[in-house]
């Protein structure tokens, strides 16, 4: 609809010189999406994106707009991976505040706009084409020493929490795609990958796009090397660990021919011929355990309770930060109900031990296998001269770590011997690792996750204590 | 109109709990603002008498820090009181009853040297609050 003036005088991509037939290689695929027609009430367009690449710096983003079966059909005619056609395309320059948005991001000035009137796409079949473009899907669409680490990232910890970044990882295993049914009706579908380097032994990459799950599920475990462009990293604190996730701007380049790569297939190959990947499958908790003690040393921020307040309302993201706050409430020698429970893993809702399904009707796992999870549960109050917080979740593995006991262990204590517990922390002066929420449901106006909680170094609250009477 | 909406959106004191890092003094001056703020005081002192048994099973005893002595007593309602030793330094974590002058203890244990050593920036850092938070509660 807007910019649809063909470009005559540019060529999309540097090295096509007729610019109404593009050959090229596709190096990324969303999935179909629709929308109501603004011109035809009741009636849908259809749209899907690709990414084709036809030289070594040189990539473009086409969008094709239709009706429901010429899109669909066009998305099955072909895959990342495969060599298309592009004849009589739109060349349209580029909108940064539409659509890019949502695409990758490309050295090209233009995207090409293909519909069922004026152009056509389909498979190459000249061989000469093919031996020339299929090199190019294993070449990284970023600088290929622009990466990080998995190790780099659990590290970073908050610093890169919500941001996208190039990730060079082996794959280590492929998850069973899992479906579910959104609140508003949509089905949708998630597939967890695990990665792998020589710096951390596994982080989840997380595809929820039909097209990126079809792609890594041709992937070989152990013996796969991917250049993850533009991923999005974020903090899971469900889980405590940073997690990966694949967006419609990343590009996934598989085995990239690149001297790091090359290095990090050595290593994958080394350590899965020797074992040690499958060793350390099992204690799933103490590698959470790691990647929280990694991350709880990229938080450096310390707060007061008032400065904790403060930074929530003026700012509407979560942030980490360091408290040395007493703990003023810790009801650990209350019924063990109240302090382990039972919680669906999809919906997060409290169950009771034995059963067998979500008791939510809209719970987005409903027709899957129902699984859950039981581990400790408090609602931990911290205070200082400033004030309180209230309602702090403190929850396993956290909990475990912070009060040395496992929920096993915990349930053979005797109520004095709990009592005794909680009066190790209560109202002693802790060094509490937190997250805050700013949440509108909450009368306070945060909610804290509290990530670690050990008895404070008077000689880090004395420097605290300084500091805040400089600041004054 | 927009002097009201000013007015209203003034921040509230905030009025959930406190803990004050606190000499004897300083808990005795700062107590006077109870009504308007709860907190409860955090105080290192020498213990300075012995621990006797009160009505109701509590526990009696006096702490000093420097000229000043404060009368504590401690409920063993869900702990017993560790072994104090006299002369010396304990931490006591409770609630000053301004009218009868009494630091109802709800912690009592024995401080530890490096606790003593760095307190005094604490009851540095809460009076300097309180006196914020003072000059606040007498403008509104």
């Amino acid at each position: 609809p807007q910019n649809n003036k063909s470009v005559h005088c540019h060529h999309p991509c540097k090295n096509i010189h007729v610019f109404q037939k593009v050959a090229g290689i596709v190096i990324g695929k969303s999935d179909v999406k629709s929308f109501p027609d603004r011109k035809n009430i009741g009636v849908d367009r259809f749209t899907f994106s690709f990414t084709v690449k036809d030289s070594p710096d040189f990539f473009i983003n086409v969008t094709a707009w239709g009706n429901d079966g010429y899109i669909n059909l066009l998305s099955g005619s072909f895959s990342v991976g495969d060599c298309v056609v592009i004849e009589n395309p739109l060349v349209a320059t580029k909108d940064p505040e539409k659509g890019e948005r949502f695409c990758p991001t490309t050295p090209s000035h233009y995207r090409l706009l293909v519909t069922e009137a004026h152009s056509q796409v389909y498979l190459c079949a000249d061989i000469d084409t093919m031996d020339r473009l299929l090199p190019l899907i294993h070449l990284p669409v970023k600088d290929s020493r622009d990466f990080y680490s998995l190790g780099d990232i659990v590290a970073n910890g908050q610093k890169l929490d919500g941001t996208v970044i190039n990730v060079l990882a082996a794959v280590k295993s492929i998850g069973e795609p899992k479906q579910f049914t959104t609140s508003d009706r949509r089905k949708g579908q998630r597939l967890e990958v695990k990665l792998f380097d020589d710096s951390v032994s596994s982080l989840p990459l997380v595809c929820w796009d039909r097209e990126a799950i079809q792609l890594v599920q041709t992937l070989i475990p152990k013996e796969t090397v991917l250049f993850i462009a533009d991923v999005k990293i974020s903090f899971d604190s469900f889980r405590n660990s940073m997690a990966a996730t694949v967006n419609s701007k990343t590009i996934i380049t598989v085995n990239p021919d690149t001297r790091e790569a090359s290095l990090l297939f050595s290593y994958a190959k080394e350590a899965s011929e020797s074992g040690a990947l499958d060793q350390d499958e099992k204690p799933e908790d103490a590698k959470t355990i790691i990647n929280i003690v990694m991350f709880l040393d990229s938080i450096t921020d310390v707060y007061t309770v008032t400065q904790l307040k403060e930074k929530a309302q003026e700012n509407p993201e979560a942030f980490f930060g360091i408290t040395y706050s007493f703990i003023s409430k810790l009801d650990l020698d209350s019924s063990v109900s109240k302090v382990i429970r039972t919680r669906c893993t999809r919906c997060k809702l409290q169950v009771m031990e034995e059963t067998q399904s979500c008791p939510n009707q809209l719970c987005p796992g409903r027709d899957q296998a129902f699984s859950a999870s039981t581990g400790f549960d408090l609602l931990v109050d911290f205070t200082d001269h400033t004030g309180t917080v209230h309602g702090c979740a403190l929850r396993s593995p956290m909990a475990e770590q912070a009060l040395g006991c496992t929920t096993n262990e915990f349930t053979m204590l005797t109520d004095d011997q709990r009592t005794a517990m909680k009066w190790k922390f209560l109202l002693e002066r802790c060094k509490i690792y937190v997250k805050i929420l700013p949440s509108t449901k909450m009368r306070t106006g945060i909610r804290g996750v509290i990530l670690a909680c050990t008895r404070a170094d008077p000689g880090e609250v004395k420097q605290h204590m300084s500091a805040l009477l400089q600041r004054l | 109109r927009q002097t009201q909406e000013t007015l209203t959106k003034k921040p509230a004191v905030e009025n959930s709990l406190r803990i004050l890092t606190a000499v004897i003094d300083g808990m005795r001056h700062w107590s006077q603002f109870k009504d308007k703020v709860p907190y409860l005081f955090e105080i290192f002192a020498t213990l300075d008498s012995a621990v006797t048994v009160g009505r109701h099973g509590a526990k009696n005893f006096l702490m000093r820090d420097g000229k000043e002595v404060v009368q504590c007593v401690f409920y063993e309602n869900e702990q017993e009181l560790p072994r104090l030793i006299r002369g010396q330094v304990h931490r006591c974590v409770g609630n000053y009853d301004r009218s009868t002058d009494v630091l109802v203890c709800v912690s009592v244990r024995p401080g530890l040297p490096s606790e003593l050593r760095n307190a005094q920036e604490a009851v540095k850092a809460c009076d300097a609050e309180m006196r914020v938070l003072v000059k606040s509660i007498s403008e509104v």
